[in-house]
């Protein structure tokens, strides 16, 4: 006998014949709205006929229960049928006035409001709606859709309407603080202004701060009614209120403002947090075992005022837990306990965890800095302690097979067009033909000096010196110090973390 | 533990990373498909069918909603409940959501796009994960940033609508796109001037289209694979040394499909002087060209976009392909190089000169045999000293190849294909005997012994399960084969027909 529960039993009628007219792909009715409407009137159904509550919707029910809930499914096909309907038709409807009033929505975010109006009225009225309760329905939807949903510009728009404004920011304050809060320290991206628009190209997380300011603009989407905010803790110990912003404000424009600030974020204590969670990674990339700060990861603690030690030491002990003792010389015995573990990847070993360090470095450091981002779009709170802990230990399991396959440190990925042959003509595939050979001419130096290339090789402490005298005749002909430290960390086992002046 | 679907209970347990799983542990013999679900990933193994997919949750807090919705209320309060913690592993009685199978065929949708052995016909595979991701958007971590890559796709499907009608596709292509367009509908804003032209392109389509069936024969493409065969020769050379060999471009590092999936598919030739150094010459054989949908091909399209969307693991790929020279002695590559097309036969082709010291490093691995050709996607690193085992590498290659053979066999029942998937088990099987950690291996040989049975009908099932990994799903059962059948995607099948001139 196959097991069930009132919300999968909805599901399955909602997947059937009846409903598929209305809930296939394109139709625009949501089933999982639908499906929300089914159990509230199946619950009330429940109750008027004296049965007890279910109290999950996702509980195995018994055998009284699912029978009792399959004769009521028969009894409300009808009246779902009719809320489809009347869904359908005001999407229609809510769809041809937001497009007259020329608001960019999808009919996803119409989709909830729709569904609801629609159960409301055949819940209350048990019929069809006349005309004049549709577009009445249908009014004041839109209504709220138009108050709720801020412009939204093309990148050719954007790129006309904000470029001297862009320039004239970056100019006074972008390059100074560009300058004084270098990205590249914490793995966020290039020492580079960001473009104001990257097209043709996908830009995705990996790109950190080089994302153009436009991918950032257009990142964000109000949520809709009853849907949680983004990158908010959803941890019931988080106490954190949330107030969302105003979803009418010129978001292109404080966009523009927030780019040409450290790191692209408008909060002091969120470029703290960045630099905390860096230092954590760091700490134990070092195999450091004491404490150097508070942990705050089991309590919900507004960072806003938090010392960068202790979010450094939050970060670390999340770390230390995902990947316990992952010094060089210790992680070898603790290989047993790693294989055979929730990362199911192969040569898991040492090195991964401290040649490659970085590129786990990366991925965590630029969704943290993505979250932190996508914070100060949404709401007018800081990050909570609970929030950033939910953030790394997610980032963290997922960069390990992230990071397990090496990729240059660039943005702006092909689109949705296949190349069926190589393109060797592109600007980025040109750059990275000089920079080949930049690689094999320093490979060729190195090998010619057998004397330092080890400690080269393995960043030993004082290295950049001796990089940069090896280096002296032809410098331009050989990678920066930056580029060589990055290349050995990527593919030499054991390669230090950069101390102090190496970036 | 079995972890099948039917099973009335599933496993729940908590590693010493805090880490909690729900459903079996996936052996990625053929690798997995990652996707991203709010505080957790879900690992799809493509050589599991019969087993629920597996759950990692990292945040307990942000992915009890989602665990409620796919396991049940009692799977959920027990992830939620701290106290239950101290028990390590709990079976647990759970109702499966249906989104549950939504997301396993997403999986394995996203399986494919990476890892298909030989070419899948791109635009019906887009189509397909984006009625995947469609059907399953609430679930998913990114459901906005899902909506925006779907919302992408309208130019292109504009241009493949059309052109599937005007090449007599077969019907249940048409179908397909057809449903992806309603579904990139949806996700278009309804001032997108893109949405009423699709909308009129799905009616005229809907209109015109006419039931028609493709395919009528088995690809050479999935032979050849299954078939390890010499590649083209890089060339002679009348003085000098000559040094000569062959590699595979490893399919992890070759996303963009430029280079033959295919065994073997790189030569390359060194000849050495001690006056000019080491002359290195590649040539990679080119990908193979997608399948024929209906009487021609359609227009490709890249699923990188969408799968970014909803799954970590798709990193960088570039728009060129790379070749490096490493030697076991020296941890930097020896040679970094571009490769372009041959303008005769298209083929992947570079050549350089390797002078001084680094000449020296490439004679003396040459003598050692420990030379190693890397060709990849221009922008992935590949660093021999601290990669996966190269044997893992190509017995996972094995697993793919016989993975997507058999599921063609027991779809659509071919003698020619139950062989050559035999043949691929039977490479893979020793593969991983041969390979290492032990247990993850046996583990891999086991599941690969169990797939073999099932298209042999007379093979061995294999030894018990190892007791140190006690999470593992079940092997396959011949009970197993008509629903793994049945469930085949369409780009699978049209993979396995006509393909195209090369």
């Amino acid at each position: 006998m196959r097991r069930c529960s009132a919300r999968s039993l909805v599901q399955d009628l909602l997947r059937g014949p009846t409903f598929a007219h209305f809930t296939g792909w394109g139709s625009g009715v949501q089933r999982s709205e639908l499906s929300r409407s089914a159990l509230r009137m199946l619950d009330a159904e429940f109750a008027i006929r004296g049965e007890a509550r279910v109290f999950s919707h996702n509980d195995l029910l018994s055998a009284r229960q699912e029978a009792v809930a399959r004769e009521v499914l028969v009894r409300l096909t009808g009246p779902l049928v009719l809320i489809a309907t009347m869904t359908a038709d005001l999407l229609t409807e809510v769809a041809r006035q937001c497009e007259a009033a020329g608001v960019a929505v999808s009919l996803d975010q119409l989709s909830g409001r729709c569904t609801s109006a629609a159960t409301n009225h055949v819940r209350r009225q048990g019929r069809v709606p006349t005309p004049a309760e549709l577009v009445g329905a249908a009014d004041r939807i839109t209504n709220k859709v138009l108050a709720g949903v801020p412009r939204r510009w093309t990148a050719e728009q954007f790129e006309e309407h904000f470029g001297p404004q862009y320039d004239t920011q970056w100019r006074c304050r972008g390059a100074l603080n560009l300058a004084a809060y270098p990205p590249s320290r914490l793995l966020l991206g290039h020492d580079e202004r960001p473009p104001l628009t990257r097209r043709g190209v996908l830009e995705t997380d990996a790109c950190g701060t080089d994302r153009s300011v436009y991918s950032r603009y257009a990142s964000y989407r109000p949520p809709a009614r009853g849907q949680p905010v983004p990158f908010r803790s959803r941890a019931a110990r988080c106490t954190q209120t949330v107030t969302l912003r105003s979803t009418s404000r010129d978001v292109a424009a404080e966009e523009i403002d927030r780019a040409c600030l450290p790191y692209g974020l408008e909060q002091h204590s969120h470029r703290t947090v960045l630099r905390g969670t860096f230092q954590g990674l760091a700490l134990d990339g070092e195999g450091a075992l004491s404490a150097v700060g508070e942990d705050l990861s089991r309590r919900c603690v507004p960072l806003s005022g938090v010392a960068e030690v202790d979010i450094a030491e939050t970060v670390r002990t999340v770390l230390q837990r995902r990947y316990p003792r992952r010094s060089q010389s210790r992680a070898t015995q603790e290989l047993p306990d790693m294989v055979g573990m929730h990362v199911a990847f192969d040569g898991l070993d040492p090195t991964l965890l401290a040649g490659q360090l970085d590129r786990v470095a990366r991925v965590v450091t630029r969704r943290v800095w993505k979250a932190l981002h996508g914070l100060e779009l949404y709401v007018e709170e800081h990050i909570c302690s609970c929030s950033l802990k939910a953030l790394v230990s997610v980032a963290l399991d997922r960069a390990v097979p992230a990071a397990y396959r090496g990729w240059d440190d660039h943005c702006g990925e092909p689109g949705v067009e296949a190349a069926s042959e190589p393109d060797l003509t592109t600007p980025a595939v040109l750059a990275a033909t000089v920079f080949l050979n930049t690689r094999n001419r320093t490979c060729e130096l190195l090998m010619g000096h057998p004397d330092v290339a080890a400690a080269l090789l393995t960043l030993k402490p004082g290295w950049q010196a001796t990089y940069r005298d090896l280096v002296a005749t032809g410098s331009e002909s050989y990678l920066s110090p930056d580029e060589f430290a990055r290349w050995c960390r990527e593919v030499v086992p054991g390669a230090r973390w950069p101390d102090e002046g190496a970036s | 533990m079995t972890g099948r679907w039917e099973d009335g209970t599933v496993r729940v347990r908590r590693l010493t990373t805090g880490v909690l799983r729900v459903g079996p542990y996936s052996i990625s013999a053929a690798g997995v498909a990652r996707l991203n679900l709010p505080g957790s990933t879900m690992l799809v193994d493509p050589t599991t069918p019969h087993c629920i997919p597996g759950l990692e949750v990292s945040e307990v807090s942000e992915a009890v909603e989602v665990v409620r919705a796919l396991y049940g209320s009692t799977v959920a309060d027990h992830v939620l409940d701290p106290e239950q913690h101290a028990q390590e592993a709990v079976d647990i009685e759970w109702v499966p959501g249906p989104e549950l199978r939504d997301l396993s065929h997403l999986g394995h949708l996203i399986w494919l796009a990476c890892s298909a052995p030989w070419p899948m016909p791109s635009t019906v595979l887009v189509a397909e994960l984006i009625v995947a991701i469609d059907s399953c958007l609430v679930m998913l971590e990114g459901s906005d940033e899902a909506s925006l890559a779907i919302a992408g796709y309208a130019g292109p499907m504009l241009a493949a609508l059309p052109a599937a009608v005007s090449g007599h596709a077969p019907s249940a292509v048409v179908r397909r796109l057809v449903d992806a367009s309603r579904a990139i509908t949806r996700h278009l804003p309804v001032t997108d001037a893109a949405r009423p032209q699709l909308m009129a392109a799905i009616e005229r389509v809907t209109a015109s289209s006419r039931d028609s069936e493709g395919r009528a024969f088995v690809s050479e493409a999935l032979l050849d694979a299954c078939t390890p065969a010499a590649a083209p020769h890089a060339g002679t050379a009348d003085e000098g040394v000559l040094y000569t060999g062959s590699a595979t471009a490893e399919w992890s590092r070759n996303t963009g499909g430029f280079v033959s999936r295919d065994e073997g598919s790189i030569t390359w030739t060194v000849q050495t002087d001690p006056a000019d150094g080491a002359l290195v010459t590649v040539v990679a054989t080119r990908g193979l060209p997608e399948p024929l949908v209906g009487d021609t091909g359609l227009p490709p399209m890249s699923p990188a976009v969408l799968i970014r969307a909803v799954s970590d693991a798709g990193w960088a790929t570039g728009r060129a392909a790379a070749c490096s020279i490493h030697t076991p002695a020296w941890p930097l590559p020896l040679l970094e190089v571009l490769l372009s097309p041959h303008p005769d036969t298209g083929d992947l082709t570079a050549s350089a000169t390797v002078r001084g010291p680094g000449a020296d490093a490439l004679a003396a691995a040459l003598r050692q045999g420990t030379l190693v050709v890397d060709v990849h996607d221009l922008g992935m690193h590949h660093a021999p000293l601290v990669g996966v085992d190269p044997a893992v590498e190509a017995a996972r290659r094995w697993t793919g190849r016989a993975l997507c053979a058999s599921r063609v066999a027991l779809a659509w029942p071919d003698d020619t294909v139950a062989m050559a998937a035999r043949g691929a088990w039977t490479r893979a099987l020793a593969l991983w005997r041969r390979t290492g950690p032990r247990t993850l291996a046996q583990e891999r040989a086991r599941h690969c012994a169990a797939w073999l049975a099932l298209v042999t009908a007379d093979g061995d099932p294999g030894e018990p399960s190892s007791p140190t990994l006690p999470d593992l799903g079940d092997v396959i059962t011949g009970t197993d084969a008509g629903a793994v059948g049945e469930r085949i995607t369409l780009s699978e099948v049209l993979a396995a027909g006509p393909v195209a001139n090369r």
